[in-house]
C-alpha cells in the first residue's frame, strides 16, 4: 500500500477495475443543440410523462439545459463585470 | 456607472423571446480554437429553470436573475492568436444594432479591445440587452431578450465556489 | 523568445485540457457514484468550472491538479445530494453463473460494485489510490485529511474488500 512496487494482487486488480474510462460523449466536441431537439425537450416538459425511460431522458435534457443556462449567464456576467471595471479605470 | 447599467432595467415586457439580432460570423467560427454557442429561447429557458435547485445557493441566484428573461443567446469564440477578428467583423454585428430600437449605452475602447453594451427599447421600455466584447484573443456576443438587472448579473460572475490550488512544487 | 511570447505559448488550451482530462474527471465521478448520467453531469459541471476559471489556471500541470480536486469535490457533493444511493450492498451483488479461476471477468465488476458500496471517505481514497495512482501523502493533501487517516481508510477498505472477495470464492488465485 505504501508504494506501487509493493502492491499485492488485490491492489493490482483494483487498478485494473478502476482504470479510467472515456465518458459516453466526447466533452471536447463542440455542442450545438439542433433547433428541433430544443423544441422537443421543451415540449416534453409540458407533457405528463409516465414512462420511466421518457422521464429519464427529460431529466437528462433538463440538466443539460440548466448547464447551458448557467454557462450563458456566467459568460454574460464576466463580460459585464469586465466592462464595469474598464469604466472604473477610465473614471479615475 | 451603476446608473448606466441600471438604465437597462426593464419593467414588463412582451415578446416571443427570440434572438433579437443575427449573431453569425461564419468566418470567425471556422478559425476559433474554442467555441461556445448557447441558444436558449423562451420555452427552453423555462424548461431549464425547472431544473434549478433552490437548495443550491448558486441556482437560487440564477432563478432570481432570470425572472424577467425571455431568452439568452451567447456566442464566444476564442483564438490561439491575437487579431483574428477585424473591425469589419464587428461591423457585421453593429450593423444590426444600429436599428432604431437599439441604443448604445456603453462604449469602451482600449489597448485590450472594445466593449459595448446596447439596450433595446420598445415604447421607451427596455426589452433586451446586447453585449459585444472584442478582446485580443476572444470575441463574445451576448443577446439577452427580456428584462435583466445588469448590476446583479455582473455580481454573479465568479461566485461558484471554486477552490484555488497552489502549483505543485517538485 | 520574448517574455510575452513565452506567456502566450503556455496560454491555456481549453479544448486540449478537456480532451486530455475528460477520462480522469468522468471516471472519478463514475467510480464514486456508479451512476453514468450523474457522473456525466458532474464531469460537465467540472469543465464548466474550468471554463469559468481558465484565467486563473497557471499551467497545464496546475490545470490537471485543479481538475482532479474539483472532480473529487463535485463527486462527493453529488453523492451527498443524491436521495437514493444506487449502490448495491455487498451481499446483493449478483453471483457469477460460473467461475473460472484462471480468468474471472466478473472480478472487475464485482470490485467496482464493492468499492461503490464503501463508506464515502474510504471510497474516494481507494479511487484516488488505484484509479489515479496517487501516493497516500498526495491523497491526504487533496482530501485535506491527515496522512494517518488516509492510510487507515486504505487499510480498512482493502481488508473489507479482501474479506468479501474471499467469502465469495473470488480471492487470490
Amino acid at each position: 500500500m505504501d508504494g506501487p512496487d509493493k502492491m499485492d494482487w488485490l491492489e493490482e486488480e483494483l487498478k485494473r477495475a478502476l482504470a479510467r474510462e472515456m465518458p459516453p460523449r466526447d466533452f471536447a466536441a463542440p455542442r450545438r443543440r439542433p433547433a428541433w431537439r430544443a423544441w422537443a425537450a421543451a415540449a416534453a416538459a409540458l407533457v405528463v410523462v409516465s414512462a420511466g425511460a421518457g422521464a429519464g431522458y427529460r431529466q437528462y435534457e433538463g440538466r443539460e439545459a440548466r448547464r447551458d443556462l448557467k454557462l450563458a449567464l456566467d459568460i454574460a456576467a464576466a463580460k459585464t463585470s469586465r466592462i464595469q471595471n474598464q469604466l472604473r479605470e477610465f473614471s479615475k | 456607472m451603476k446608473l448606466l447599467l441600471a438604465a437597462a432595467l426593464a419593467g414588463c415586457l412582451s415578446g416571443l423571446g427570440a434572438q433579437q439580432f443575427p449573431m453569425q460570423i461564419d468566418r470567425l467560427a471556422g478559425q476559433a480554437s474554442d467555441k461556445i454557442d448557447v441558444s436558449l429561447s423562451g420555452p427552453l429557458l423555462q424548461f431549464a429553470a425547472k431544473f434549478l435547485d433552490d437548495n443550491d445557493p448558486d441556482d437560487a441566484k440564477v432563478r432570481k436573475l432570470i425572472v424577467g428573461l425571455e431568452g439568452i443567446y451567447v456566442k464566444c469564440y476564442s483564438f490561439k492568436n491575437a487579431n483574428v477578428w477585424t473591425q469589419a467583423d464587428l461591423e457585421t454585428i453593429r450593423h444590426h444594432l444600429r436599428a432604431p430600437e437599439w441604443s448604445r449605452i456603453v462604449n469602451v475602447t482600449g489597448d485590450d479591445g472594445t466593449s459595448e453594451i446596447y439596450v433595446r427599447l420598445v415604447e421607451k421600455k427596455p426589452t433586451g440587452v446586447a453585449i459585444l466584447c472584442a478582446e485580443p484573443k476572444e470575441l463574445t456576443i451576448v443577446n439577452i431578450a427580456g428584462s435583466i438587472d445588469l448590476a446583479s448579473l455582473s455580481e454573479l460572475g465568479g461566485h461558484f465556489n471554486i477552490p484555488k490550488i497552489p502549483e505543485k512544487k517538485e | 523568445m520574448s517574455a510575452i511570447e513565452a506567456v502566450e505559448n503556455t496560454a491555456i488550451d481549453f479544448n486540449g485540457l478537456v480532451r486530455e482530462h475528460q477520462a480522469m474527471v468522468y471516471s472519478v465521478a463514475w467510480h464514486f457514484l456508479r451512476d453514468r448520467p450523474l457522473a456525466e453531469e458532474v464531469a460537465q459541471d467540472v469543465f464548466l468550472s474550468l471554463h469559468r476559471n481558465r484565467g486563473s489556471i497557471e499551467s497545464p500541470r496546475h490545470a490537471a491538479a485543479w481538475l482532479r480536486k474539483v472532480a473529487v469535490q463535485r463527486a462527493i457533493d453529488a453523492g451527498r445530494r443524491r436521495k437514493r444511493l444506487p449502490r448495491i450492498g455487498l451481499e446483493e451483488a449478483p453471483e457469477p453463473a460460473s467461475f473460472d479461476p484462471r480468468y474471472d471477468p466478473w472480478l472487475g465488476e464485482s470490485l467496482r460494485r464493492m468499492v461503490a458500496s464503501l463508506p464515502e471517505a474510504q471510497r474516494m481514497t481507494v479511487i484516488l489510490r488505484y484509479q489515479e495512482e496517487l501516493e497516500p501523502a498526495e491523497i491526504a493533501g487533496l482530501l485535506e485529511m491527515p496522512l494517518a487517516t488516509v492510510k487507515s481508510h486504505l487499510h480498512r477498505a482493502l481488508a473489507l474488500l479482501r474479506e468479501k472477495l474471499e467469502r465469495r470464492g473470488m480471492g487470490e488465485r
